[in-house]
């Protein structure tokens, strides 16, 4: 009894051991944010002030800026990015992506709406290049749908963007463009909003084929 | 007589093992885009030459061959091979190019002394240089002119760090609609399609990479 005892205890102990001795702490992140701070299915985190964020029915609007608990795989790799968004007259959305965990020193991507235009600017590394031209048929007044590849594990790291209301590709920074303005390097991703309406968020393998 | 029937069939020989070539490679690479750009063509077929005359006592072209710059200067077109020389040198294999069309002929005229090179990890074959071409005419056409405008044309094999990647970059010197020296940047690497087929695809860039000769 007492041999069988110790043997319990020991096996108990092992367990308890190999349980607690291996995590992931990526999950732990994704699994220690509630629900209700989430757009879609991407659950985030606050980087600054959240007071004037609004959130908690799958959309997220308002000022402030989201870190997704979600990372990216690898400082070199490719995602593609979905976004359903509304802009007013004024305000702004910028997607960050591979960036540090305050999402700087990675890509931004920024949307603007003027009039009935949609401006789009990429910055990189302190530098910024003017894409709005190639988004002249998109209808800033309604809500858009905008499909967004970046390459970030090549030479020089690209962006691919579609109108997801249309299908059209709008814009291949490797061929339309002398390139785009730098790379990202981090691993991070998230959200900065200047008075925007996210409807939905995705992340996932990249859609264009180079 | 002997000798102009023999650089018939080179210069033949050439046309036609550049167009079998392409032609195994699954996807459709628009060869004749190489031919509105007789700059980059000439490059082409004077790496073909190089390779021939590199491989006529069994050895093979590897990592020696770095690239090509050619460019066209008073009606005929000069090209330089370049290839490494040694440890951490490179020299050129100078060639004068007349095109007929699709077809060259290419005579080599002399050897440059070595100097020094510190070339980048990789090597690329004859015949992906001529895939990268045939792809960067291309881009170059649907992208930001027309390929005859093409006045220099350089080609080399470099390597990118961040991506741990070889590639080959491209510089393109055209005249363009103001009659100034325009310059155009791109490079070059591999890409696999999903069927397994694999093409040496290329982006644009705003300035050179490193390593070039």
């Amino acid at each position: 009894m007492h041999i069988l005892k110790n043997l319990l205890s020991f096996l108990s102990l092992t367990l308890f051991v190999a349980c607690g001795g291996g995590h992931n702490p990526d999950q732990d992140l994704v699994d220690g944010v509630p629900r209700s701070q989430s757009v879609g299915d991407e659950k985030f985190v606050t980087v600054d002030s959240s007071d004037q964020l609004e959130f908690g029915d799958g959309t997220l609007s308002g000022v402030g800026t989201v870190r997704f608990a979600s990372d990216l795989e690898s400082v070199a790799s490719n995602y593609h990015y979905k976004l359903i968004f509304s802009l007013e007259e004024g305000t702004e959305l910028t997607l960050h992506s591979h960036a540090n965990a305050d999402l700087a020193n990675g890509l931004d991507i920024r949307f603007k709406r003027v009039g009935a235009s949609l401006q789009v600017f990429g910055t990189a590394s302190g530098v910024t290049d003017d894409w709005t031209s190639f988004f002249k048929d998109i209808n800033a007044t309604q809500a858009m749908a905008i499909g967004i590849d970046v390459h970030n594990d090549e030479p020089i790291t690209h962006f691919i963007f579609w109108d997801n209301l249309s299908g059209a590709e709008l814009l291949d920074s490797a061929k339309d463009v002398a390139g785009g303005p730098g790379k990202g390097y981090g691993q991070n991703w998230g959200l900065s909003l200047l008075n925007a309406f996210v409807n939905k968020v995705e992340k996932g393998e990249p859609r264009g084929g180079h | 007589m002997r000798a102009i029937l023999g650089k018939t069939f080179l210069t033949l020989f050439l046309t036609a093992s550049l167009s079998a070539f392409s032609q195994d490679h699954g996807h459709d690479h628009d060869e004749s885009h190489l031919e509105e750009a007789p700059v980059v063509l000439a490059g082409v077929h004077s790496i073909e030459i190089f390779k021939e005359a590199f491989e006529k006592d069994g050895s093979s072209l590897g990592a020696e061959l770095i690239g090509f710059e050619s460019k066209g200067v008073a009606g005929d077109i000069e090209v330089a091979v370049f290839s490494t020389s040694g440890k951490d040198k490179i020299k050129s294999s100078l060639y004068d190019c007349h095109l007929h069309g699709a077809s060259a002929h290419c005579d080599f005229l002399e050897e440059s002394d070595s100097k020094d090179y510190q070339a980048a990890k990789g090597s690329f074959t004859a015949e992906e240089f001529e895939l990268a071409a045939v792809s960067a005419v291309t881009l170059f056409e649907e992208a930001i002119a027309e390929p005859s405008l093409i006045q220099k044309a350089t080609f080399w094999r470099s390597y990118d760090l961040f991506s741990s990647q070889a590639n080959i970059q491209v510089k393109l010197e055209w005249k363009n609609a103001q009659n100034a020296v325009a310059e155009s940047f791109l490079y070059c690497h591999h890409h696999q399609h999903g069927d397994g087929e694999a093409e040496m695809d290329c982006h644009r860039q705003r300035k050179a990479g490193p390593f070039q000769p």
